[in-house]
């Protein structure tokens, strides 16, 4: 009875399961990090078709391939499942990985519901996929779930609703547990302002998760409730108010913008410095801009709707408000190359992505600043301009970031280099196909092409046509990263050394390459 | 890239004439109003802005990039911060803010005054067509996507030759005068659509139930086109908007002529229709009205739209049929896809449409509904 | 709490609590804070009409502080080994509740097992010890106790 008290909470030891048991039951953090990652690509390259089958009925005008009704469905399924399955479960899958080690924490604090908060994704994802095939096919009313269209629409707007909730469920769990982990769980001499900037970075994002996702639960179970249970919300004949619906969403929505790029500014002022070999530059102010943001994304969630004719009042209100951003967005962007100011810099992949990343993620910022401006907003809102700014942010910026990440860490995550060459293809060929098919939506934005429309006049043809291609180049550069994983993972590369990179700091830079199944079982002292 | 977008489409605005508003392939269309106006020269400020900001921040990182790496021997200094410079490039920003702010503040009030407009017109959007309503001049009518299915439809086959005005062009545009304060009142009949006019600076949301409002004053004759700008479903893509500005006295006389043809156009109510003529009548008010969710092969879009070949409404008794069909269709206390066409078709066109779907593709009730008993079971 | 009685009298103690990066009042203020912000957006949309906001908001605030709880019942958990006489006492807390081994000083036997884990062992009893210590203070906990005990480090 001793003996077995004494190996209380240790049973992982050793003997864990195997096979596909092994990952169904594991509450290890890099496991359920793993799996985290695994599924984020492979949802990123189901969000992918659906982007290159919208693409394919662009190349020109007429409608060759499909349905209007049925483009709809490519247009709103490739917004959730790029957002809620692709982007965000990659973010938390390099938590899960990257924060217990940066920390010096053993695991997560809850690794049951760690565990829990994964396997929920699968499903949501397979209601996602299986609704394109109930009667009338999935939901078209848009990612933004616009009431009241998605009221009207078939049984596959309730698999939509019923995943949404699932995804919103993992996401709290999850939220919880990395802030929990965060908090409680440092290593000794790991005060807060010494914590590295990714950590920081998901301390405040999962605080804006936490605060805004029973927002979308709410949202999405009040239009669940009007298509079936006779309430009106939304519904203007029944007393309810359509534009509700839409400050609900974007209250929520703003937040889930910065939800999708903190992180990824977390992970670029990790690559930086290392590639620099400099430490970064301005780490608490670093800190405080990413703080304000966290906090003005919780004021500016009406710039997403300007058009539906508020009060001049507010529309100043949150114009300004809107514009404040820029201010602590910058900063980070002149932190970033302050860092790189005077260092003695290399260009590896990560490097790579990362200077992508500025770049471009600063492009995005300047459409952004346009957009801020009420009146031109006015002009430009649910345009092509619109859509190139989103994806200058959440493409340029969200996932350059997780593959800068995803170089990164992988040699230490499995103990073998990768192909730098193969590497720094994947940069070039992504960099060059991204502006290819984003660049010209500016042009046919300002010039007045309305988005989510499945067909277009003539004098949009050119710049489609652009579109197209890069999108198709896009795609396909981006199986250079899978043959890439594959090979690494194989074990074709060199074998990584603790360090990986000669400029890394920071505690998971002292683990073994890959790092042991345990790891800081007992709290390492930081100095 | 930036920098090369700008110089294109300075060399377009500089060589391309101006009496197109399409004409525009970089930038802004041709601005038609004051607020269009403004709105271009606040595009065109903060742009300049950006690419100042643009060149500064870039030179600078591939300055960096090229001077400071390791390959060209560059030693790491170890400075990791700089309480002034940190300070500076928080404030700079600040005041470049306010200074786009200011003129965006003048626009944006500019934009918000309806007040006192010459001409009122309610823009009503439907799934998927736009209905104006001429407050003052009583003047009533829906607009239609006139580009024939024939130019559109490409599935496994090559479409006939486009128009130039492909997809947005209308069979009846709003009729404005210049110089004269247009008020557009929004509203709509089912879901949220947007009324887009791009050349003249406005876009207004239609939300059902509510009324938003929004005004213009175009500065020259002219043609200009828009498109529904809020996602509302299936034909979202296809439901434009045309504006046609011209002088007082040519509206004048539109109007003039408006009034006399309203009458005129509907049919007279005395008439005595004879099955053919209510099967022709109603094939072309079919595909006017009803085609986009019904289909023309009356097998509607399963699960979203139900067919009406077959349909037990369309095959039992007339007077339901008819009912749905003045009515619409409701569930749970709100109104489906199928709206209510009772306001927007006459007695007679709703009985020959009526009429049609009885006797067309697999249904073969022999029925004729007449102008009359449409009128009878109107609420 | 039966072993703190007799724990007088001790020639050896060896105190050590498990490593908490926030205290028992951070975490009330962290709950606190979570907890109006999440509430007091809920709230305000109930005010306008979004009731449905309200009840997930509760349902995750209640995750919430039980995740906060589990964490506080296990943030006093320690462990003291201490020697007196001929008897050697490791009491363990864990979740609020202590348990007391007691060991024969001349029987007891220091093991390391696999990494630098630690067990003290008598008569096919085991007990590890020293979860609360990093690798070094272990290394140095085991030495001592193996002198205490023995004369001889543990093997």
């Amino acid at each position: 009875m001793e003996a077995a008290h004494a190996h209380h909470g240790h049973e992982a030891h050793g003997h864990h399961p195997t096979g596909i048991m092994r990952w169904i039951t594991t509450t290890n953090h890099k496991d359920i990090g793993t799996l985290y990652l695994l599924f984020a690509l492979t949802m990123f390259f189901v969000g992918g078709v659906l982007a290159l089958m919208l693409r394919l009925e662009l190349f020109e005008p007429g409608m060759q391939f499909w349905r209007p009704e049925f483009f709809n469905q490519l247009t709103t399924m490739h917004g959730l499942i790029m957002v809620f399955g692709a982007i965000m479960p990659a973010f938390v899958g390099f938590a899960n990985w990257q924060v217990p080690l940066m920390i010096g924490a053993p695991d997560m604090a809850f690794a049951r519901m760690n565990n829990w908060s994964f396997w929920l994704l699968p499903p949501a994802a397979v209601l996602l996929v299986v609704s394109f095939f109930v009667p009338g096919g999935a939901i078209a009313a848009g990612w933004t779930l616009y009431a009241p269209l998605s009221t009207q629409m078939g049984p596959g707007t309730d698999l939509a609703i019923f995943a949404v909730h699932i995804l919103g469920a993992s996401s709290i769990m999850g939220s919880i547990n990395i802030i929990t982990t965060i908090l409680n769980m440092r290593a000794p001499g790991m005060t807060l302002m010494k914590m590295p900037l990714f950590v920081w970075t998901w301390l405040i994002t999962a605080y804006l998760l936490i605060a805004v996702m029973p927002v979308l639960a709410g949202a999405v179970t009040m239009v669940l409730t009007d298509r079936h249970f006779g309430t009106s919300f939304f519904n203007a004949a029944g007393g309810g108010d359509p534009v509700m619906f839409q400050h609900i969403f974007w209250f929520f929505g703003h937040p889930e913008v910065y939800i999708m790029i903190l992180p990824g500014f977390g992970i670029i002022s990790q690559i930086v410095p290392t590639f620099a070999r400099k430490p970064l530059f301005g780490y608490s102010s670093m800190v405080y801009a990413t703080a304000s943001i966290a906090i003005l994304s919780f004021m500016v969630w009406a710039h997403h709707m300007f058009t539906v004719g508020m009060p001049a009042a507010a529309q100043l209100f949150f114009m300004y408000a809107t514009m404040l951003i820029a201010v602590p967005t910058g900063v980070k962007v002149f932190n970033w190359i302050a860092t790189m100011w005077k260092g003695s810099m290399t260009f590896e992949t990560p490097m790579l992505f990362a200077c992508g990343f500025i770049f471009v993620f600063s492009m995005g910022g300047f459409t952004g600043l346009v957009l801020a401006i009420t009146p031109v907003d006015i002009q430009l809102q649910d345009t092509y301009y619109v859509v190139a700014h989103f994806h200058y942010v959440l493409v340029a910026g969200s996932l350059f970031a997780l593959f800068g990440g995803a170089y990164y860490w992988l040699p230490k995550w499995i103990g073998r280099m990768y192909d730098e060459t193969l590497g720094k293809w994947h940069f070039w060929l992504s960099m060059v196909f991204f502006n290819v098919t984003f660049f010209p939506m500016h042009f046919t934005g300002l010039a007045g092409l309305p988005r989510r429309v499945p067909d277009y006049n003539m004098q949009f043809a050119d710049f489609n046509m652009i579109s197209t291609i890069g999108a198709f180049g896009f795609g396909l550069s981006q199986l250079i990263f899978v043959y890439l994983l594959w090979k690494a993972i194989g074990g074709a590369g060199e074998k990584a050394t603790d360090k990986v990179w000669e400029g890394a700091q920071g505690l998971e830079w002292t683990l073994p390459s890959p790092p042991p199944y345990h790891t800081f079982e007992t709290p390492p002292v930081v100095k | 890239m930036i920098s090369k977008g700008l110089g294109l489409f300075a060399a377009a605005a500089a060589g391309l004439a101006a009496d197109s508003a399409l004409a525009n392939r970089y930038n802004l269309q041709e601005p038609q109003s004051i607020i269009a106006h403004q709105i271009y020269d606040l595009h065109t400020l903060i742009m300049w802005i950006i690419v100042g900001i643009f060149v500064v921040v870039f030179g600078t990182m591939t300055w960096a990039i090229v001077k400071h790496r390791k390959s060209v021997g560059h030693q790491a200094e170890q400075f990791h911060e700089n309480t002034t410079v940190e300070i500076i490039w928080t404030i700079i920003p600040f005041f470049i803010l306010i200074g786009m702010a200011l003129p965006a503040t003048k626009t944006v009030i500019a934009m918000k005054d309806t007040s006192s407009p010459d001409i009122t017109i309610k823009a009503t959007g439907y799934q998927w067509k736009w209905g104006y309503d001429y407050l003052q001049e009583g003047i009533s009518f829906y607009s239609n996507l006139s580009t024939p299915r024939d130019q559109i439809d490409e599935y496994g086959k090559k479409g006939a030759k486009k128009n130039e005005h492909y997809l947005i062009e209308v069979d009846n545009p709003v009729v404005v005068p210049v110089g004269k304060k247009v008020r557009i009142i929004a509203t709509a009949a089912d879901v949220i659509h947007a009324w887009w006019v791009p050349a003249l600076g406005i876009k207004q949301d239609a939300i059902p139930g509510f009324v938003r409002d929004t005004w213009f004053k175009v500065d020259k004759e002219g043609t200009y086109r828009g498109q529904c700008a809020e996602l509302c479903g299936k034909d979202h893509g296809f439901m434009p908007i045309v504006v046609e500005a011209v002088t007082p006295e040519q509206y004048a006389a539109w109007v003039a002529a408006q009034k006399t043809k309203m009458p005129a156009a509907a049919p007279d109510p005395g008439k005595q229709w004879t099955l053919d003529e209510l099967k022709a009548q109603g094939e072309k008010v079919y595909a006017g009205n009803c085609v986009a969710c019904h289909q023309a092969t009356g097998m509607g879009l399963p699960g979203t739209f139900p067919a009406l070949s077959g349909s037990k409404i369309v095959t039992g008794p007339k007077d339901e049929q008819i009912k749905t069909v003045l009515n619409g269709v409701v569930k749970g206390g709100k109104p489906t896809a199928m709206a209510a066409f009772g306001k927007q078709l006459s007695d007679a066109d709703l009985a020959a449409v009526i009429t049609y779907t009885r006797n067309n593709w697999s249904n073969r009730t022999g029925d004729m509904v007449t102008p009359a008993e449409v009128k009878a079971l109107r609420k | 709490m039966e072993c703190s009685e007799r724990a007088h009298a001790t020639e050896f103690t060896r105190f050590a609590r498990r490593n908490n990066s926030l205290s028992s009042s951070g975490r009330l203020f962290v709950f606190a804070f979570l907890f109006i912000v999440s509430i007091g957006i809920a709230a305000a949309f109930a005010v306008i009409g979004a009731w449905p906001i309200l009840p997930f908001a509760g349902l995750e605030m209640g995750v919430l502080y039980l995740a906060f709880r589990v964490f506080e019942r296990h943030a006093a958990d320690y462990e003291r080994i201490a020697i007196a006489g001929d008897r050697v006492e490791v009491e363990i807390c864990e979740a609020g509740r202590a348990r007391c081994h007691e060991f024969n000083r001349y029987w007891a036997q220091v093991v390391s097992g696999e990494g630098a884990r630690l067990a003290l062992r008598s008569h096919g009893r085991e007990v590890e010890i020293g979860r609360h210590l990093n690798d070094d203070q272990r290394r140095a906990l085991a030495r001592e106790l193996g002198r205490r005990l023995h004369g001889t480090a543990g093997h």
